[in-house]
């Protein structure tokens, strides 16, 4: 029994929601959830569509039966909801290993089938809050399987309506508190939902300012996928059908001349057997995958390490196949530090068919994907048994050591034993211009450390030479890294490392040329890196004992892993809002400038308004002080001034009772201390207006009819 | 102040910190804007109503008179947020969504006069998630009078002899006076001043000249003792007798204790009457000390 009375304690409806406007804010709010999970595609086509159309009409229903028991519905939905709890915990029993993203769609489909269920009896202020809080929860869901800005607009409404469901249920519950005669309206309904919505996105904004960016972490399962499995040609080869004809492999691509290939493409010619410097596509913005990392780095797909003057290849193309379950673990290639760095999470989720290599931050050490098995090179990089097109979504675990410019300086190659093998590779070069070598020397001869020396070299090239993709051809013959940086003076990043890397190697430094992408635009909303096709890139990596391969570029801002700081939600924000507002935003401080100016706009907006309500004010006040300078100019026209202390309706009954005997002029001041005393709610100020001009009318010439009067007694 | 917030805020928070801990776990961003969105709602949920409540500007009106128990009109005008105002004393209560003015019924416990009232400001804008309420003070324009509500209590038999021994219904009485004497008609005395029957057997017309009318004096004296309950009780008598002795047309003294001493005032109306009785405060009140040459003399106490 005392179980029946709880649960119909608990059952019992809350008072009816009496405002429609409140119900249909919460119902766009619930719908506009809705349509983010349709729009991201999540939940299945059948719940969407029930979802669409019984949201509505559930919330018709519940208004029209607001005051309803309605128990047999209750009871109804109740059961409806078990099914559905049932067919969720259902669905993850085929899920293994806590997978969370596996149990993402089921739980979306659970959250919609909630909202569909629920919204069939909401007849009180708390059902509908409920439904407003599950509907922001649906658009959490969404918002860990969104990959793009395309909820934006619907969670804005979202927002919008969720801000006007509360603000006008509160005004509701304040409204309904005794009863206030109200003469005077506050402000509109717009206004203070507008209002409201105003401070929280004011609000909202300086706490995504703060807060720090979202992170993976290693306690869960990834998500993976591989929209087809269609194994490579070579096991342990390398298979890039974005070159398509571009394919540089397939014969020559240039123009005879060595010159530079400007085909428009989104394949990169860097993502083959062989790296030819002389050879450059001119990969365009298309949207290449996005990287979900907690920061920025290279994305590796190999490495170079043989140069001929022209062309980089590989000294090896053997492979250790690599084969286990869910996590695939990679092992340690030469030269790798220890895997005790900090774990770095990187999912990628590809856009494109591009090169079955496998990206990762430097130094891999977990794959989860979607195949059992996976190639390793001899530089540790990986290739997929199978071709990776769009849709691919793998996660790669690297061990990142907390790199220091401090650390780089400590482990010094050139005071270590470089062995013999190591050195055959990293520190191979072909017949090399003298000048090139004597450049290396003479550049980093007040340099003390291998990173210093790195540095040196970087700064010189930055200052000697600039970053273009338009260069001049390659004279047959000429040694890539010598034209570089004495005849032509401009490249783009396979000169630029090629030089870094030949140099190095000239100074007895181990290194090699490295190709991936940069880390791409972050989107500071969903959190991701945009890498497009422009964003291939090939970069120097130097060999430091104890450390492993560390990436250095001059041209791209890739931080070093220790000194890149905590990275924060709205990293990149202006970046990514002046890439979209073309024109309207050129730089930083331009940016800085539109939203302040647009900030003090809106703040003089605000003063005005201000300015505007003191000013009516002042008017109500002074309007108030003329009657009363009026009335005292009637009573001095009649020889009666108003005495110190003495009230309006005092003086104004004085004034009735005088000679003057005008029983209007009492009840004027009286209606005029009523008016100014109520804030105007008592009585018109207009009609008070008439009335004095009446009185002064009436006793305009009192004082001459007065004399008049005293001369005709005496005569 | 007093500060509580309702359960969504710790709902909210829950959320927040929930979504929090999945945005840190699986990387989706947009987990970060929806905790941003969901604690800034919090905040501002929590922060706006203590600011609001603060800087809420209150206004308040009165009429300068009011009665025991009966409800007189109290205006408001409230600045800035949405607030309930409550003035437990008065059983006020009301919400405005503001910034507004307008009015409601008050009803005043008992009599008194009050400059200012004391209310508690209550706000929970603009989302409801936190009420923060403090006690303020909000000056009158003009203070409140609030008189004793009259209670009948004297024995209407007395005052009807103190009618007839007025001498109404006597000889010689008129509506304007006693007729003390006759004179000759000159031009300008008003015609019905002609005394018609005196003029028929005197020849010529003769007009009365009149005494002023004489009028017993009723004096009440009130002694408000005893705890509130009684005092009001005993302020009430005193109202209701002068109402009767106003009414039977007698001229009536109401004697009664102010904080400024003994207060002897010749009473013309029920208000004037109760805003004295409104003044008035427990102590003994001087007695009339010849009472037959001050008139009839009606003391009410405990």
């Amino acid at each position: 029994m005392k179980l029946l009375k709880a649960l119909k304690r608990a059952n019992v409806t809350g008072s009816p929601e009496e405002s429609i406007a409140v119900r249909i804010a919460v119902l766009v709010a619930v719908m506009s959830s809705v349509f983010a999970l349709a729009l991201e595609d999540i939940a299945g086509t059948l719940v969407t569509v029930v979802a669409m159309t019984v949201v509505p009409f559930g919330f018709f229903i519940s208004h029209r039966h607001r005051h309803g028991e309605q128990l047999a519905l209750k009871a109804g939905l109740a059961v409806a909801l078990l099914v559905v709890l049932a067919d969720f915990l259902g669905s993850l029993g085929p899920i293994a290993g806590g997978d969370i993203a596996a149990v993402q769609v089921p739980l979306a489909e659970v959250f919609l089938w909630v909202q569909v269920l629920h919204a069939l009896h909401v007849p009180a202020r708390r059902d509908l809050v409920f439904a407003l809080v599950a509907s922001g929860v649906t658009f959490a869901v969404v918002g860990v399987l969104s990959l793009s800005v395309a909820m934006a607009p619907l969670l804005v409404v979202w927002l919008a309506a969720a801000t006007g469901a509360l603000v006008m249920g509160h005004r509701d519950d304040v409204r309904g508190v005794g009863t206030f005669d109200v003469d005077r309206k506050g402000s509109s309904e717009p206004k203070a939902v507008g209002r409201a919505a105003g401070v929280l996105v004011v609000a909202a904004t300086a706490m995504f300012l703060i807060l720090p960016a979202a992170s993976t972490s290693r306690a869960l399962a990834f998500p993976v996928n591989l929209p087809s499995i269609e194994t490579v040609a070579s096991p342990g080869g390398l298979s890039n059908p974005s070159l398509g004809q571009a394919n540089p492999q397939l014969g020559s691509t240039s123009d005879g001349s060595g010159g530079i290939e400007t085909r428009a493409s989104f394949g990169y010619f860097g993502f083959a057997q062989e790296l030819n410097t002389g050879l450059r596509g001119r990969p365009d913005d298309t949207l290449m995958m996005r990287v979900r990392a907690p920061g920025p780095d290279f994305w590796r797909g190999q490495s170079f390490d043989t140069w001929d003057g022209t062309t980089w290849t590989l000294s090896s193309d053997s492979t250790r196949t690599i084969t286990g379950g869910n996590p695939l673990v990679i092992p340690p290639s030469p030269g790798d530090a220890p895997a005790t760095g900090d774990d770095f999470v990187a999912t990628f989720y590809l856009e494109r068919p591009g090169p079955n290599v496998i990206f990762s931050a430097a130094r891999p050490v977990e794959v989860y994907f979607p195949d059992a098995r996976l190639y390793q090179l001899r530089d540790g990089t990986l290739r997929a048994a199978v071709d990776l097109g769009a849709g691919a979504v793998y996660t790669v675990v690297s061990s990142r050591q907390p790199v220091t410019s401090d650390l780089l300086r400590l482990a010094d190659p050139l005071v270590y034993e470089i062995p013999d093998d190591f050195a055959a590779v990293y520190l191979q070069l072909p017949e090399t211009p003298q000048r090139v070598l004597d450049l290396a020397t003479e550049v980093t001869k007040n340099a003390p450390t291998t990173y210093d020396k790195v540095r040196a070299l970087e700064a010189w090239m930055a200052s000697n030479t600039t970053y273009s993709l338009d260069i001049p051809a390659l004279p047959a013959g000429a040694d890539a890294v010598d034209h570089y940086l004495f005849e032509a003076k401009q490249g783009f990043c396979e000169q630029i490392g090629s030089s870094l890397v030949v140099m190095l190697r000239s100074l007895g430094i181990p290194a090699r040329l490295a190709v991936g992408y940069v880390p791409g635009e972050r989107n500071p909303f969903t959190g991701m890196y945009e890498v497009r096709a422009s964003d291939a890139h090939s970069w120097a990596e130097v060999w430091f004992p104890g450390v492993g391969w560390q990436s250095f570029d001059p041209t791209a801002q890739v931080p070093l892993a220790g000194e890149s700081g905590r990275l924060r939600a709205a990293s990149g924000v202006i970046s990514w809002l002046q890439a979209r507002l073309p024109g309207f935003v050129d730089s930083g401080l331009e940016a800085l400038m539109v939203f302040g100016g647009l900030a003090a706009v809106a703040g003089l907006t605000v003063v005005g308004f201000r300015v505007r309500d003191a000013r009516n004010r002042r008017r109500e006040r002074d309007g108030y002080q003329q009657h009363v300078w009026r009335l005292e100019a009637v009573g001095r026209r009649a020889g009666l001034d108003r005495s110190e202390g003495e009230s309006v309706t005092e003086f104004g009954a004085r004034l009735a009772g005088s000679r003057m005997r005008d029983p209007d002029i009492g009840t004027y001041a009286h209606q005029l201390t009523d008016w100014y005393f109520s804030g105007g709610v008592v009585g018109d100020e207009s009609m008070l207006r008439q009335n004095v001009k009446e009185i002064e009318r009436r006793h305009r010439d009192v004082r001459t009819s007065m004399t008049a009067l005293r001369s005709s007694i005496r005569g | 102040m007093k500060i509580r917030p309702k359960r969504a805020v710790w709902l909210l928070l829950a959320l927040s910190l929930a979504m929090y801990a999945a945005s840190r776990t699986t990387g989706a961003g947009w987990l970060v804007v929806l905790v941003a969105v969901v604690v800034a709602l919090v905040a501002v949920g929590t922060v706006s109503p203590i600011i609001g409540v603060i800087r809420t500007s209150l206004e308040a009106a009165a009429p300068s008179d009011a009665t025991t128990g009966r409800p007189f009109p109290l205006t408001f005008a409230v600045g800035r947020s949405s607030v309930v105002v409550t003035i437990a004393l008065f059983d006020v209560e009301v919400g405005a969504v503001g910034p507004v003015t307008g009015y409601c019924s008050a009803v005043a416990p008992y009599r008194g006069v009050w400059k200012e009232l004391h209310a508690t400001v209550e706000c929970g804008a603009p989302f409801g998630l936190l009420k923060a309420s403090r006690d303020v003070v909000i000056p009158l324009g003009r203070e409140l009078t609030v008189a004793p509500a009259a209670a009948a209590s004297l024995n209407s038999a007395n005052l009807a002899d103190a009618v007839d021994r007025d001498g109404r219904t006597s000889r010689g009485h008129s509506e304007e006076g006693t007729v003390a004497s006759l004179a000759e008609y000159r031009p300008g005395d008003p015609l019905r001043r002609i005394h018609w029957a005196a003029s028929a057997r005197h020849g010529d017309l003769l007009v009365k000249q009149l005494e002023p009318p004489i009028t017993e004096r009723l004096i009440v004296v009130a002694e408000l003792s005893g705890g509130p309950y009684a005092q009001e009780e005993i302020a009430g008598r005193a109202l209701g007798i002068v109402g009767q002795g106003l009414r039977a047309g007698l001229v009536v003294e109401l004697w009664t204790r102010s904080v400024e001493g003994m207060d002897r005032s010749i009473v013309t109306t029920s208000l004037h009457a109760g805003r004295l009785l409104a003044h008035a405060i427990a102590g003994r009140v001087t007695r009339p000390s010849d009472e037959s040459a001050a008139g009839r003399v009606v003391t009410v106490s405990a």
